[in-house]
C-alpha cells in the first residue's frame, strides 16, 4: 500500500511545487503526520533547488495546499513542477566521503603530490582535522603536519572587510 | 486653561477681524508641523532640519580604522576623507484652507481644535504616505531574492518574522513596520500568541490585552507599528492613494529625511470676492534620500 510514510520515505512526493519569482514567495503547508498546517516562504536565487520548492505527499495534503495558497498558483508565482530523480542526492566535498584508510593512503603519497593533488584542493575542515590526528599518530614530518595546520588556519579564518 | 474659556478666547479670535494674524498663529501652535515632521519621519528615516542656503548633500565620513600595533614603530594611518554620496531632490508640501469671512464670523465653521486637528493629520497622512509609496516600490518579486516576500493572502508571521530577521541582519535593528491599516490588521490576530516548534499555541496575555482595549497593537517584537492611513483621490473617482497589498519593514540609518528651511505660514483676507476670504497656508520643503536599500523589506502580493 502506497502510504505517506512510503512516500516520504522513498522520496516520491504526491506532487511538488516551486516558486518562479526572484523574491520569496510564503505558502501554506499541511501536515498530516502531525494534523498541522505550516506557513513556510520559498526562497532562493535558483528556483529549483531544495529551498525554492515543496513537497506533498499525499492528496489531503495537496488540496490543503492548492486551496490555501489560490492566489500564488492562480498568478503564477508558484508552479507545480516534476523533481528530477537524484535532486537530493548528497555532493560530497573533495575527500569528504574517504575512509580513514584512504586518508592514511593519502599519507603517504610523495610531499609535493600531496600538497598539489590533495592539501591545496581540500574545502572542509572536518577532513583536514582528521588528516591532521592521522599524520600525528603516524609521526609524518613537520613538513606535513605544518602545512595541515596552516591550511585549518587558512579555513578558519576570515578576511576582514575594507573600504 | 478651561474649555470654556478656550473656546471662549477663540471665538473672539474668530469674530474680530483685526485679530485675523493671533488666529492663524494659534492654528500654527496647535499644528506644529515641525513637531509632526520630526516625531513621524523621525520614525521611518533619520531626520534633519537643514537651513535655507546649506548643501544638499549627503556626506559621509571615510577612513577611521583600528590597526594592530607594534610597539616602537611608526604606526599605519588612515587618511580621513568625506565623500559626497548623494543629491537631494525638495519638493514642497503645503497645507491651506481658506473661509469666507461670514461664515468664520458666524461660528459656522467648527471649533479653531477641528480645523488644526484636520490639517495636523492630513500634512502627517500626507509626509508618511509619500515616503512609504516611494519606498514600498524600491524592491519587487523580480529584483531581489532577500528583501521581498510575496504572500498570497493575509501578511503570516513567518513574513514578517523572516523580513524583521533580514533587516536586522543588515542594517543595526528593525526601526518600523509600516503599512495601511487594512495590510497591518492581521499582525493583531497573530502576535497575541506564542507558537512552539510542534504548533502549541500560548497567549501572549500582555498583548491580548492591549489588543483588546484598544484594537489595535503599538509594536511587534518591539517594533513600532505604523500606519499609512488611507486616502483618496477625489469623491467622484475614489482611487486609493496608499497601496494597500504591501507592507514595509525598515531599518535604522537607511537613509535621511530632511526639511529645508523652516515652516513658513501665509494669513491673508482677500477683499475681492464678497464676502472676502480669510486665506491661511503653511508651507515646507523636504526631501528624502535611500543610500541602504538593503534595509528596506517589502512583504507584498497582500490581499
Amino acid at each position: 500500500m502506497n502510504t505517506t510514510y512510503d512516500n516520504i520515505q522513498t522520496n516520491k512526493p504526491y506532487k511538488s511545487y516551486k516558486k518562479t519569482i526572484l523574491g520569496k514567495v510564503a505558502v501554506y503547508t499541511f501536515n498530516s503526520l502531525t494534523n498541522t498546517p505550516n506557513a513556510i516562504l520559498l526562497e532562493g536565487k535558483d528556483n529549483n533547488s531544495f529551498s525554492a520548492t515543496v513537497d506533498t505527499w499525499n492528496a489531503v495534503e495537496d488540496a490543503y495546499f492548492r486551496r490555501m495558497n489560490r492566489k500564488h498558483l492562480e498568478t503564477g508565482y508558484v508552479v507545480e513542477f516534476v523533481r528530477p530523480e537524484n535532486y537530493d542526492e548528497i555532493t560530497p566535498e573533495f575527500l569528504a566521503d574517504a575512509s580513514d584508510e584512504d586518508l592514511q593512503a593519502i599519507l603517504k603519497k610523495p610531499w609535493m603530490e600531496f600538497k598539489k593533488s590533495y592539501l591545496n584542493k581540500i574545502t572542509s575542515e572536518a577532513i583536514l582535522i582528521r588528516l591532521l590526528t592521522i599524520a600525528k599518530t603516524e609521526e609524518k614530518s613537520e613538513s606535513f603536519i605544518k602545512n595541515i595546520e596552516a591550511k585549518i588556519s587558512e579555513l578558519q579564518g576570515f578576511a576582514t572587510s575594507e573600504e | 486653561m478651561e474649555k470654556t474659556k478656550l473656546q471662549e478666547s477663540v471665538a473672539e479670535l474668530m469674530k474680530d477681524n483685526t485679530k485675523r494674524d493671533a488666529l492663524a498663529e494659534m492654528i500654527t501652535e496647535y499644528i506644529e508641523p515641525g513637531h509632526i515632521i520630526d516625531d513621524w519621519m523621525g520614525m521611518l528615516l533619520n531626520y534633519r532640519a537643514l537651513n535655507v542656503g546649506d548643501i544638499l548633500q549627503k556626506k559621509v565620513r571615510k577612513g577611521i580604522k583600528v590597526w594592530s600595533h607594534v610597539m616602537g614603530s611608526i604606526p599605519l594611518r588612515s587618511e580621513i576623507t568625506i565623500a559626497e554620496r548623494l543629491n537631494y531632490i525638495l519638493d514642497t508640501a503645503i497645507v491651506s484652507v481658506n473661509a469666507n469671512v461670514m461664515e468664520l464670523e458666524s461660528g459656522e465653521l467648527g471649533t479653531i481644535d477641528s480645523i488644526a486637528n484636520e490639517m495636523r493629520m492630513k500634512l502627517r497622512d500626507y509626509m508618511v504616505n509619500k515616503v512609504f509609496t516611494a519606498l514600498t516600490t524600491i524592491w519587487t518579486a523580480a529584483n531581489t531574492p532577500s528583501n521581498y516576500t510575496a504572500v498570497g493572502g493575509n501578511i503570516t508571521r513567518t513574513a514578517l518574522d523572516a523580513a524583521i530577521n533580514q533587516i536586522n541582519q543588515t542594517t543595526p535593528g528593525a526601526k518600523a513596520i509600516v503599512g495601511s491599516r487594512v495590510a497591518l490588521q492581521p499582525i493583531t490576530t497573530f502576535a497575541q500568541w506564542d507558537v512552539s516548534p510542534t504548533a502549541v499555541y500560548s497567549l501572549r496575555e500582555q498583548t491580548a490585552n492591549e489588543i483588546f482595549n484598544t484594537g489595535w497593537l503599538g509594536s511587534y517584537q518591539g517594533i513600532p507599528i505604523i500606519v499609512a492611513k488611507q486616502s483618496y483621490d477625489y469623491p467622484d473617482t475614489y482611487n486609493k492613494q496608499i497601496p494597500e497589498d504591501k507592507v514595509l519593514v525598515i531599518g535604522e540609518n537607511v537613509g535621511e529625511f530632511i526639511t529645508y528651511g523652516g515652516v513658513n505660514d501665509q494669513q491673508f483676507t482677500d477683499m475681492r470676492p464678497v464676502p472676502p476670504e480669510w486665506n491661511y497656508s503653511l508651507y515646507t520643503q523636504f526631501g528624502f534620500l535611500i543610500d541602504n536599500a538593503m534595509g528596506l523589506y517589502v512583504i507584498g502580493g497582500l490581499s
